[in-house]
């Protein structure tokens, strides 16, 4: 899709808001008093002192009644908070005074800038009547300036704009309406409404190795924090052994190991992180997962808000599948080792032969069946697996071809797929080749393997479902799929490629797709 | 998975007949590695990588008659291509209708010594087989209509996949 079709895209599926306008910005101390209660979350503070400052309004409309749906939303409540603190209040207007050009709106009371409120991806677009257009290149002045009075549009200052762009001032006329007009012209590259939004301020970590950490750019990490770290989410993290020490990771409630018996029949559960086995691969998959941000130290996680917890459960590489089950069981139900603490959301393992067949045993199939259908209160726990890294079919992976499991594999920093597991069952590709991610011994290094690409992805679902929790594990794989970068240069055929599934997963996408299914905006 | 996978499966597990494993810690004849190398000689790429983790984690192999019966595990060659060890213990799933004590009945008539009920599926026990490996007490068990499934209790190398 060229950017000319993509912009017009975007402005044709812009939602109004009929009937809501925003008051002039006016800061005072209720509005004040309204960004606070909304930023605690009160909701109830933020009504009465959005229904006093808009009793306070001198307005010529029949209706000026409050809108919570705005800042009762989730989403939404940030936004509002910024501008509340500028000044500014939303309310819903009678539709005579809604229809009133801004002018005459300004002279009633209202706010004489804004023209309409929309909602696109979760964001409030306040419509003005600036604009910004860019024509091609070779389009002479003449051309430029009959295109300007054929729409009675003015030219404004182009200071501090690329070449062949300009501002421009719509007067009277809704600015949407005459953008979408001025993309019809040939000699126009795009056209967009300047439009006012409340921009927060972005998490910018200050760890010294995120520039070492291509795979953030990739997936769009960084994006993605705007809106969530993936706090509230615990993942589990199921592995040999971790590193307990490790500055740059945070063992949750909940983490764990396994330690067989004299005879090795069985296996005991032990508690806590004592005593768990130090182990290199754990440490990077739970670091790619959620190694602390904006600590000074090292890079950060893909979800860096969410809760971890580690089990380790296969310690030197040797066990049973009956461990691995019970360490399965264990991280959607603790109570079925005796433990009293929540469940994990998202469960993420990277252990298992490179070859091309594993055979699965009856008990770890139920062991996952169980987690899909009663972790997270009957919504299920999302089960994210590393594929092999041989250039295999995953059909013959019995664990990675499980109905409820994800089987991800690796692609590379120019997001081509690098000759992991492939086939139908292959759900998606995230980043595993040269990764930075955390190391035992309190340090970092450079690594690759699907087994870091399945926490990269994990931590992918982990900020998508802090956007809505009450998502099922079903839901969850289906948004992840849905918002994949189509990446590599092969067809998909319905969506999906053998060599890379249904695409690299996006966590900027599907944070936003899992918003959009959470709030309707 | 149902009982005819596992049955399938079970049926597709081949003893190395010449070999035996002991565990990390326990009291045996001198390891014997080239004989473990001789048995496998001829087996697949992966088996070989198995041999390795598993004497890299304490893991001893030598013929049948330097291991304590008591101790020893079978070395078995699975369906998937894989060297693993048969011990005692194996897993079984029984007819969820059946009560606790008709389960706790059935496993002690049939000689079975229960060490965990796995709380995740019903009626579903890691148990362990007196006299007898896992193996053959898993073939025995599947023969019976009120077990859904029976499956040894394998132990396997369990690679990282980096």
């Amino acid at each position: 899709m060229s950017h000319k079709s993509s912009v017009r895209d975007r402005l044709a599926h812009l939602e109004e808001l009929r009937g809501i306008l925003p008051t002039r910005a006016q800061p005072s101390e209720t509005l004040s008093g309204m960004a606070e209660g909304l930023r605690a979350n009160d909701i109830g503070r933020a009504a009465s002192a959005a229904r006093t400052q808009l009793d306070s309004l001198d307005l010529d409309t029949g209706r000026k009644a409050v809108a919570p749906e705005l800042y009762e939303d989730p989403a939404m409540r940030e936004q509002m908070a910024g501008f509340a603190g500028a000044g500014m209040n939303f309310f819903h207007s009678d539709a005579d005074f809604w229809n009133l050009p801004l002018a005459e709106r300004e002279n009633q009371g209202g706010n004489g800038l804004v023209n309409r409120v929309f909602v696109h991806s979760q964001r409030l677009l306040l419509e003005t009547s600036r604009i910004a257009l860019r024509f091609e290149a070779d389009v002479p002045e003449a051309d430029r300036a009959a295109i300007f009075a054929r729409h009675n549009i003015t030219r404004l200052s182009s200071a501090g704009l690329p070449p062949d762009t300009y501002r421009a001032d719509t007067g009277d006329a809704r600015a949407l309406d005459t953008c979408l007009m001025l993309m019809e012209e040939a000699e126009v590259t795009f056209a967009e409404p300047d439009f006012i939004e409340h921009i927060g301020q972005r998490l910018t970590p200050n760890d010294p190795d995120l520039t070492r950490q291509w795979h953030h750019a990739n997936i769009l990490s960084r994006n993605a924090w705007d809106r969530t770290q993936g706090e509230g989410i615990r993942v589990a993290v199921i592995d040999n052994g971790f590193d307990t020490t490790h500055p740059d990771l945070i063992f949750g409630a909940g983490s764990g190991h396994y330690r067989p018996t004299f005879d090795f029949v069985d296996a005991d559960f032990i508690p806590g992180t004592a005593n768990i086995p130090d182990g290199n691969h754990g440490t990077a998959c739970a670091g790619m997962i959620a190694a602390i941000a904006d600590n000074n130290l090292g890079g950060c996680g893909v979800a860096p808000g969410a809760d971890l917890r580690m089990i380790a459960c296969m310690n030197d590489q040797v066990g049973t599948q009956l461990t691995l089950a019970r360490a399965i069981a264990y991280a959607a139900d603790p109570s079925k080792e005796g433990v009293q603490e929540e469940g994990a959301d998202i469960i993420a393992c990277s252990l298992g032969p490179n070859g091309a067949v594993w055979t699965m045993s009856a008990v770890l199939s139920d062991a996952l069946d169980f987690a899909a259908a009663s972790g997270r209160g009957d919504k299920g726990c999302a089960i994210f697996w590393a594929c092999t890294n041989g250039n295999h079919p995953i059909g013959s992976d019995q664990v990675c071809s499980h109905a409820e499991v994800m089987a991800v594999g690796r692609a590379t920093a120019n997001d081509t797929d690098n000759g992991s597991g492939f086939g139908p069952k292959l759900d998606f590709l995230a980043p595993g080749v040269k990764v930075w991610i955390p190391a035992s011994g309190g340090t970092y290094h450079e690594t690759t393997g699907t087994s870091f690409a399945a926490p990269c992805a994990a931590g992918i679902g982990a900020l998508a479902l802090s956007q809505k929790p009450d998502m099922t594990a079903h839901e969850l794989r289906q948004v992840l799929r849905d918002t994949c970068d189509k990446v590599g240069p092969l067809p998909y055929i319905g969506g999906h490629n053998i060599r890379y599934g249904h695409g690299r997963a996006n966590a900027e996408a599907a944070v936003a797709e899992a918003r959009r299914r959470g709030t309707g905006l | 998975m149902d009982k005819s996978s596992a049955l399938q499966r079970l049926t597709g597990i081949k003893k190395v007949e010449r070999l035996r494993a002991l565990p990390p810690g326990a009291d045996a004849a001198p390891s014997a590695p080239d004989i473990a190398q001789r048995e496998l000689g001829t087996a697949s790429q992966e088996a070989q990588a198995d041999l390795q983790t598993l004497q890299a984690a304490g893991w001893t192999f030598g013929p049948p008659e330097s291991a304590p019966d008591d101790r020893a595990f079978e070395v078995v060659m699975d369906t998937d291509g894989h060297l693993k060890l048969a011990g005692r213990a194996l897993t079984v799933k029984i007819n969820p209708d059946l009560s606790a004590e008709r389960v706790a009945e059935l496993l002690a008539e049939l000689g079975f010594k229960v060490r965990r009920e796995l709380g995740f599926a019903p009626n579903t026990f890691l148990i362990e087989a007196e006299g007898q490996s896992g193996l053959e007490a898993a073939k025995s068990l599947n023969e019976r209509p009120e077990v859904l499934y029976a499956e040894p209790n394998l132990v396997e190398a369990m690679q990282t996949r980096r």
